[in-house]
C-alpha cells in the first residue's frame, strides 16, 4: 500500500484551544519524521492516527480504515505512547504478554512473542522484574516492546528518544531502521531534530497545529529558495573572493570576519552557488580553505519556516 | 464471547492491584466499623438486644452509608484509574472490546466491594452473636445477601459515572448521601426510587417483631418481597452494564500530556 496514512483538513480542537488545524497531508511507506516544538500538534496528531480521539474537522484514514476505536485497524499498527505510564504491578514481560493475549494470541505464543520482543528492545535481563522498579529508559523500551510484539504494518512512536541514553538511543534507532528493512512502516515524532534527521529523509513539519512542510529534507529545502541561505567559508584571499562574489545575482548581503579570513555570506540559490564557487575560486586562486553552511540541518530549516 | 474472553483477562490482569490498592485499604478500614462497634455494645452496653442491635447497625449503617461509601471509593474507580494513571491508551489502540475495559474492571471492583462488604455483615452476625440474646433465625443470612447486592449495584453505578465523568467522586457523593438519603429516609411511595428501598426490602424479614419498632421511614408493609427487590437491583445492574458498555465505546478520553 502506497499511502499509509491520509489527512485531509484534518483539525482538532479542545475547547478554545487549537491542536491541529486543516491539515492535509498522506504519509507513505518506510520511516516518516514528524517534526515540531513542544505543543506543535504531533500528539494530536498521533492520537488521531491511533483512534483515540475523533477529528473535530477533516478526516483521516490509516491503512485505509477510519482510526477511532476501530479493531480491525489496531491488529495492524503498534502505537508507543509518549506518556509513562504502565502498569507497575506487573513484569515487563507479563505486560507485553497481556495485551498480546487480550489482542487474541495464545498463552505460549504471547509470551514466546513477549520475550522476543523484550529482548529485541534489549531488556531481556530485566524483563522478569517489576515494571515499577524500571528506570525511565526501561519504561520507555517496554512501552516500544509492547507496541512491536505483534505482528504490525506501521509503528507510530510518540517522542521514543526522550529519556534514553545515547547506547539506548542508539539501539532504538538501529531497531527502526530494522523495522524499516522488514518492510514495516514507521511514524516518528520528536521535536529534537537532528536525531529524526540521522533516522530518515522524510519529514512532515507542523508548528501551532498546522503543516509547515512535507518531503524530504532536500525537498523542504527547496521550498526555501526565496529564503537567503548563509554560507561561510573560509579563504586565503577573502576580499577577492568576497568582491568576486558579488558578481553573481543571488548572492545578498556579505560579511567579513574580523580575523581576516573568514568571509559570509547570503544566497538566495544555494545550490548554484556551491556549483559556481569552486570554479571562481580556482580563477582568483583565492585559496579556498573551507566550507559550510550553517543552514543544511533541519533545525534551520525549521527556523527559517516557523520565521 | 471474545468480549467476555477479554473482559475476563481484564478481570485477572486488575483484581490484584484493585486489591491491595490504598482505596481497598480505606474500604477495609471502613467496613470494620459496624462488627467493632456492635462488638462494643455487646461487650459494654447491652449484650440482650442483639437483633436490635443488627438491625439498627444493619440498615443505618452497613448498608446506608458503608455500603454506598466503600462502593463509591472503590467502583467509581474502575474506569478513572485507568484514565488518571493514562493507560487506557493501551487498551484503546490495541485490538480489544473497548466495553472490555468497562466490564473487566467492573467485575474486579465489585468482587472486591462484595467481598469486603459480605466479611463485614459476616463479622456483625458473629460479634451480636456473642451478646446474651440471640440473633434472629434468618436475619443473618439476609444482611449478607443484602450486603453483597448493595455493593454491586452502588458500585455499578459509580463504575457507570466515572466512564462519563473524569471526576466521579462528587457526583456520587451526592447521589448516595443528599439524594438517596433524602429520598429512602422520607416516608412514601418515593421511596422506591431509591436503591436502600430494595436493600431494605431483602434484608427485613416482615414477621420479626424487632422490625416493628423500626425508625418512621421503614414502613415494612410497603417493602416489596425480597426476590422482587433483587430482581429489580439486577435489572438497574444489568441496565447500567449496557449504557457503561456503549458509554466507553463511544466516549473519547482526552488526555492530557
Amino acid at each position: 500500500m502506497s499511502v499509509i496514512i491520509e489527512a485531509k483538513e484534518l483539525a482538532r480542537w479542545y475547547g478554545e484551544v487549537v491542536g491541529l488545524n486543516d491539515l492535509t497531508v498522506t504519509i507513505g511507506p518506510g520511516i516518516t519524521g514528524l517534526v515540531g516544538p513542544n505543543g506543535a500538534g504531533k500528539s494530536t496528531f498521533m492520537k488521531l492516527i491511533v483512534g483515540e480521539i475523533r477529528p473535530s474537522r477533516g478526516s483521516i484514514q490509516v491503512l485505509g480504515h477510519v482510526p477511532f476505536a476501530n479493531r480491525a485497524l489496531y491488529a495492524q499498527i503498534g502505537f508507543c505512547p509518549q506518556q509513562d505510564a504502565l502498569y507497575d504491578h506487573m513484569t515487563g514481560r507479563q505486560f507485553v504478554a497481556s495485551f498480546l493475549r487480550l489482542a487474541g494470541f495464545g498463552r505460549q505464543e504471547a509470551d514466546a512473542r513477549a520475550v522476543s520482543a523484550m529482548e529485541r528492545v534489549h531488556l531481556a535481563d530485566a524483563m522478569n522484574r517489576k515494571v515499577g522498579g524500571y528506570s525511565k529508559g526501561m519504561r520507555q523500551r517496554t512501552r516500544l516492546a509492547q507496541s512491536i510484539a505483534h505482528d504490525f504494518e506501521l509503528l507510530i512512536v510518540d517522542e521514543p528518544l526522550t529519556g534514553l541514553d545515547p547506547v539506548a538511543r542508539h539501539r532504538m534507532l538501529e531497531l527502526f531502521r530494522q523495522l524499516k528493512d522488514e518492510g514495516k512502516a514507521v511514524l516518528l515524532s520528536s521535536h529534537v531534530l537532528h536525531e529524526v534527521e540521522s533516522l530518515t529523509e522524510e519529514i512532515v513539519l507542523i508548528h501551532r497545529g498546522r503543516l509547515l512542510a512535507q518531503g524530504s529534507v532536500r525537498e523542504v529545502r527547496k521550498l526555501l529558495s526565496h529564503h537567503p541561505r548563509r554560507v561561510r567559508m573560509r579563504a586565503r584571499e577573502p576580499r577577492r573572493l568576497a568582491e568576486a562574489c558579488l558578481r553573481f545575482d543571488h548572492v545578498g548581503a556579505i560579511h567579513l570576519d574580523e580575523d581576516g579570513e573568514g568571509i559570509a555570506i547570503e544566497t538566495r540559490d544555494v545550490g548554484t552557488f556551491f556549483d559556481e564557487l569552486p570554479l571562481l575560486a580556482a580563477e582568483l586562486r583565492a585559496g579556498l580553505r573551507s566550507l559550510e553552511s550553517p543552514d543544511a540541518n533541519l533545525e534551520a530549516v525549521f527556523d527559517y519556516l516557523v520565521g | 464471547m471474545e468480549l467476555l474472553r477479554q473482559s475476563a483477562l481484564l478481570f485477572r490482569m486488575h483484581f490484584g492491584s484493585i486489591a491491595r490498592s490504598k482505596r481497598a485499604l480505606v474500604s477495609l478500614l471502613l467496613v470494620a466499623a459496624p462488627p467493632i462497634i456492635g462488638f462494643l455494645v455487646v461487650k459494654f452496653e447491652d449484650g440482650d438486644n442483639v437483633d436490635e442491635l443488627m438491625a439498627a447497625l444493619g440498615t443505618m449503617l452497613l448498608l446506608q452509608v458503608i455500603t454506598p461509601l466503600i462502593s463509591l471509593i472503590v467502583g467509581s474507580a474502575a474506569v478513572t484509574e485507568e484514565v488518571e494513571n493514562r493507560t487506557i491508551t493501551y487498551v484503546f489502540t490495541r485490538p480489544i472490546h473497548r466495553a472490555a475495559l468497562f466490564l473487566g474492571r467492573w467485575f474486579a471492583t465489585v468482587a472486591l466491594v462484595c467481598s469486603l462488604l459480605v466479611a463485614s455483615a459476616a463479622t456483625l452476625v458473629f460479634v451480636c452473636g456473642l451478646g446474651d440474646g440471640e440473633v434472629p433465625a434468618g436475619m443473618g443470612p439476609r444482611l449478607l445477601i443484602a450486603a453483597g447486592v448493595g455493593g454491586a449495584v452502588y458500585s455499578t453505578i459509580f463504575a457507570l459515572i466515572g466512564v462519563f465523568l473524569r471526576r466521579p467522586m462528587i457526583l456520587g457523593l451526592g447521589y448516595a448521601f443528599a439524594l438517596e438519603f433524602l429520598i429512602a429516609n422520607i416516608p412514601g411511595s418515593a421511596q422506591t426510587l431509591s436503591m436502600q428501598f430494595y436493600l431494605r426490602s431483602i434484608y427485613v424479614q416482615k414477621e420479626l417483631e424487632v422490625w416493628d419498632e423500626g425508625p418512621d421511614f421503614l414502613v415494612v408493609e410497603e417493602l416489596f418481597e425480597p426476590g422482587m427487590a433483587a430482581m429489580r437491583l439486577a435489572l438497574i445492574i444489568a441496565v447500567a452494564l449496557v449504557v457503561g458498555s456503549v458509554g466507553i465505546t463511544r466516549k473519547q478520553f482526552v488526555l492530557t500530556s
